[in-house]
């Protein structure tokens, strides 16, 4: 789709220490609560298993932080029944409305990604006794959150929570329309992959390796 | 695309259980996570978050010992942080980037609106370490502080009076927590006749002991000099994960110093640390407490080999061969002597003799040492985990023969062999008058002072300042500090010990948390954070000095208090009060820190200014600093502050104390750096019963133990017992299983993270985990210190923390 700024994510694993700043700083700004995450650092090994794959020592191990990919043709906007899951009017990356969502998970079974939606099935129940973050969310039970690309801070003008947090600086966003960009000009220099392009969804998350 | 498709394999096929975030769905294919949620903790939320009341933002800053004092912004409304931010100032490039705040900082909220908070002031009722506290009043407190301190100086003399180790509030001026003799609460004894003191930390202790002995200070390159290297070699250096915050910067400079350099990193290191994950070319696993005979046999290669540096040795070191010893040694006791099997022990240091200690094979250690030799400069440096050992002062100083082996001490892209150092900005610190008490102890003694003190001497057990201690501890200080029990070693004895309060008559706690330390206490006093007031602080990030005014963002919670006003009531109650306070408040003290600080360095904002500004940073101008350039250029003019003023591979000092101390059967003090077999190493016999080495890492979920009772960060990293694929088959164990981790000392029951990350033979509990025994003893916790031993190092009488047998079984 042709879109007004196509906002890119793009994560430098180079750069990435696996400390879960982004994790935490996700967590805070979108007020989610106990056992909602919606980026997370997961550790991957040479081999493609879980860390506990590769022979010692021998071991080559790599972070890799994730979230939604933001697919340009993800199959989840069109299978939801209700319009929870839907493309951000301006932008077109997909978001995710809890208040609409009747919690039958299509959205995550279409997805080739594992784990990056969360399906909360309790009610939420949070660290703080006080809503934290900018984001006006109300989470609810049985329904799925995601990543946002934080919408509600690129309305302010502000990049995503993680994108600030993070103390390598491993993660930039920006416009992929803009060839002056920092994303462009990363893509244009740095080596990269996106997750399972074989799946042909388009993601707007890239790593650099 | 073949790099990247173990990556695209991860994320279809893996079952994704690092991270015990949430309970995974393995089936393949996207498939959602499942929150399980219990009750509603507070408010369901969640309108307020997006309405604009008014907001302000001040400056603060994470202030516990990690060794970074990260910036952080707080937003702040109707009297509530509402969000954390980090350094907004600057850009990404390093020298000018922004000193970005760590998970930890980020989760400060969790630490000030946190349930364990203390609220009031209490006394314990009933039996110590019961757990068991009345509410009193502050007057009732103070009142009771003040005269039981009266009444022990009286009775036992100030010597009595200690200030325990405590680092949970180290980052401040006036609110600060250590070096004890920096703390407000030294002002106070000092202005009542003093207290006594200790030297060494729980970090360091015997690097900074042993390391003198070799160069007069344990100096060493700034990180930024890797950019001037061509090959990094590490000991147990874990700085992307200790200090991983921009404060710190040193992340941040590996990273940028690494691209820029192309330089190769080594690690050695029982663990693929994250720091092996991050930055390093090739992780070589070596058996804790071996170190110095690693690098005995990359000597032997050298020199068989005639890799050396001769020139180097001949004319900037003593103690390299027969030809360059002190006089009045007797023959056979030089470390070429040592190496090549001609000195007292007759044992040639090969590859293969090191091998069988250190697990190394004896190809790599003749590989590594014409690597290390052949490759000019060479950055080599140590963290201080090899340090952390029953023979730790033997293994910092080997490590640093390594450098000195090769001429890399003096250089650009050289180093000491030590620790690297950044870039600072000196702020004035906070006076606390002079102790009239000359005597102190190690760190890590106070536990036998309070049990034997008046026994305890300088030759027998390091007592500095005097020959003997007049008196055993009879009240403790603990400001802000959990080293009383869980960071203390074997927290099963301490505790017991402690429980007997005719021995350590009384124990003041003040704290911000219910900690396991402050279960301990007389009386507990509920502290401020550093939140709830002004402070100042100051810290290096590679090559850019900081220094941040941190201002209150939100009032004192519940009815806690400062520590400054603690001090005064009880100097007033002693008489004291004008005397303690010259008739400043803590925050008049802030200014004539500022003004005293802009004395020495006009640059400096004044206090207006600075509290404007929030951060005040400045980029190192020079060239990164090379330690003892001066003496590498003129060794004559400008010589080091040891005895000779040359490098001591061999140490009269050292030798002349093995001489002279009362050492116990075991203890190795050798002039030369040696390997020496210690109790509950890899050779001690004791490994029939026990036969796993145990080490406890620093965990990126926490600084020590604080920032252990935050819920985000335990999720994010959880606490379990990391042991390697081989010894989990042996015993029949698979990733999470719960497991029990024993000795002698005590029992934990926790998780087993099954991992090629740690060498086989070796376990790691991470460190700082809080100690929470069970009615059965079983510290379900997970705190290290269970099972770690009382029995000091022999140089420093310090913590040896890493030296451990244990066995693991399922649970």
């Amino acid at each position: 789709m042709s879109r007004a700024k196509y906002y890119v994510m793009i994560i430098d694993l180079q750069a990435c220490t696996g400390c879960d700043t982004c994790s935490v700083a996700c967590k805070q700004e979108n007020n989610l609560p106990e056992d909602v995450w919606w980026t997370r650092v997961i550790t991957v090994s040479a081999n493609g298993e879980a860390n506990n794959g590769h022979a010692y020592p021998d071991v080559r191990l790599d972070y890799l932080p994730l979230g939604c990919q933001h697919c340009a043709e993800g199959p989840c906007v069109d299978v939801c029944p209700t319009a929870a899951t839907y493309r951000h009017p301006e932008f077109g990356f997909v978001m995710q409305d809890p208040s609409l969502c009747i919690g039958c998970r299509y959205c995550t079974i279409v997805c080739p990604f594992t784990g990056v939606r969360v399906y909360a099935q309790d009610q939420p129940r949070y660290a703080l006794p006080f809503p934290t973050g900018d984001n006006a969310i109300v989470h609810r039970a049985q329904t799925v959150e995601k990543c946002t690309f934080c919408a509600h801070r690129l309305a302010q003008g502000l990049e995503p929570a993680c994108v600030v947090a993070c103390p390598t600086r491993a993660r930039t966003f920006g416009d992929l329309n803009d060839p002056d960009s920092a994303v462009a000009e990363l893509l244009r220099t740095r080596a990269h992959f996106q997750l399972l392009p074989e799946k042909g969804t388009e993601p707007s998350v890239y790593y650099l390796t | 695309m073949g790099e990247q498709n173990f990556l695209v394999n991860a994320v279809t096929n893996t079952v994704l259980n690092r991270r015990s975030f949430l309970k995974w769905n393995a089936a393949l294919g996207g498939t959602a996570v499942l929150a399980k949620g219990g009750l509603s903790f507070g408010l369901e939320k969640s309108d307020k978050a997006a309405a604009q009341a008014d907001e302000k933002i001040v400056w603060s800053a994470c202030l516990v010992n990690c060794g970074s004092r990260c910036p952080l912004r707080l937003h702040v409304r109707d009297g509530e942080i509402v969000r954390v931010e980090t350094d907004d100032t600057g850009d990404a490039e390093y020298g000018t980037h922004q000193l970005r705040c760590c998970v930890r900082g980020r989760s400060i909220r969790q630490r000030v609106y946190n349930p364990d908070r203390l609220k009031y002031p209490m006394k314990r009722v009933g039996k110590r370490g019961e757990g068991k506290f009345e509410r009193i009043s502050w007057e009732e407190a103070y009142d009771t502080i003040a005269s039981e301190l009266q009444r022990i100086i009286d009775e036992y003399g100030n010597e009595a009076v200690y200030i325990n180790y405590a680092t949970g509030a180290l980052g401040g001026t006036v609110a600060k927590s250590w070096p004890p003799g920096s703390s407000p609460i030294a002002r106070l004894m000092n202005c009542v006749g003093g207290y006594l003191n200790h030297y060494g930390t729980y970090s360091s202790a015997q690097m900074s002991t042993a390391m003198p002995y070799t160069y007069g200070s344990r100096s060493s390159n700034s990180i930024e000099d890797i950019i001037n290297t061509k090959l990094v070699v590490m000991f147990g250096n874990n700085i992307c994960e200790t200090s991983m915050g921009g404060g710190g910067g040193k992340v941040f400079a590996l990273q940028a110093m690494k691209e820029q350099s192309g330089a190769k990193f080594i690690l050695f290191d029982p663990r693929y640390s994250e720091t092996a994950v991050s930055v390093v070319d090739e992780w070589i696993p070596i058996r804790p407490g071996t170190d110095a005979a690693l690098v005995a046999a990359m000597a032997y290669v050298m020199i068989t080999e005639d890799l050396h540096d001769q020139e180097f040795l001949d004319e900037y070191c003593v103690g390299f061969d027969e030809d360059h010893m002190p006089e009045d040694v007797p023959a056979g006791l030089s470390y070429k002597s040592y190496v090549m099997g001609d000195g007292e022990d007759g044992m040639p240091k090969t590859p293969e003799w090191a091998a069988k200690i250190t697990g190394v094979p004896a190809e790599t250690i003749v590989r590594v040492a014409r690597e290390i030799a052949l490759t000019k400069p060479c950055f080599i440096t140590q963290g201080l985990g090899p340090q952390r050992q029953a023979n730790g002062e033997q293994n910092c100083r080997a490590i640093a023969m390594l450098p000195i082996l090769t001429g890399n001490v003096g250089i650009h892209g050289g180093n000491t062999g030590v620790s690297e150092g950044g870039y600072g900005i000196r702020v004035m610190g906070f006076p606390t008058l002079d102790n009239p008490v000359k005597a102190s102890i190690s760190v890590f003694m106070w536990y036998e002072a309070i049990l034997r003190g008046a026994e305890m001497t300088a030759l027998a057990d390091g007592v500095r300042g005097v020959d003997q201690l007049p008196a055993p501890i009879k009240f403790m200080w603990n400001y802000a500090g959990n080293t009383i029990v869980n960071q203390h070693s074997d927290s099963n004895a301490t505790v017991k010990q402690l429980e007997d309060d005719s021995l350590c008559e009384m124990i003041v706690v003040i704290e911000n948390h219910m900690t396991p330390s402050a279960k301990l206490a007389d009386i507990l006093l509920p502290d401020i954070t550093n939140f709830e007031q002004n402070e100042i602080t100051s810290g290096s990030a590679g090559n850019t000095g900081y220094a941040i005014a941190l201002s209150q963002a939100i009032e004192p919670q519940f009815e806690c208090r400062p520590i400054y006003e603690m001090c005064a009531e009880i100097a007033k109650r002693l008489g004291v009060e004008e005397e303690f306070t010259e008739g400043r408040t803590h925050d008049e003290w802030l200014e004539w820190v500022v003004e005293e600080t802009r004395k020495n360095n006009p640059d400096f904002p004044d206090y207006e200014t600075f509290r404007e500004m929030g951060i005040y940073k400045v980029t190192n101008p020079g060239e990164p600093s090379v330690a003892y350039a001066d003496f590498r250029e003129d060794p004559e003019a400008n010589p080091l502050s040891t005895p000779s003023g040359k490098i001591e591979i061999f140490s009269k000092d050292l030798y002349d104390i093995a001489n002279t101390w009362e050492i116990p059967e075991g203890d190795v003090i050798t002039g030369i750096p040696v390997y020496a077999a210690t109790w509950e190493g890899y050779e001690d016999p004791l490994r029939e019963k026990y036969p796993l080495q145990m080490i406890g890492h620093h965990y990126k979920a926490r600084t020590h133990s604080s920032y252990h009772n935050v819920e985000w960060l335990r999720k994010a990293a959880p606490q379990e017992v990391w042991m390697n694929p081989l010894d989990a088959e042996e015993r029949g164990l698979e990733l999470g299983d719960m497991v029990h981790v024993y000795n002698d000392r005590g029992r934990l029951k926790l998780p087993v993270k099954v991992t090629p990350r740690i060498a086989p033979g070796v376990i790691s509990v991470p460190q700082g985990a809080w100690y929470e025994p069970n009615k059965d003893g079983v510290d379900e916790g997970g705190c290290v210190n269970t099972l770690t031993a009382l029995r000091p190092s022999p140089l420093a009488k310090a913590n040896p923390q890493h030296t451990n047998l244990v066995q693991v079984e399922k649970a």
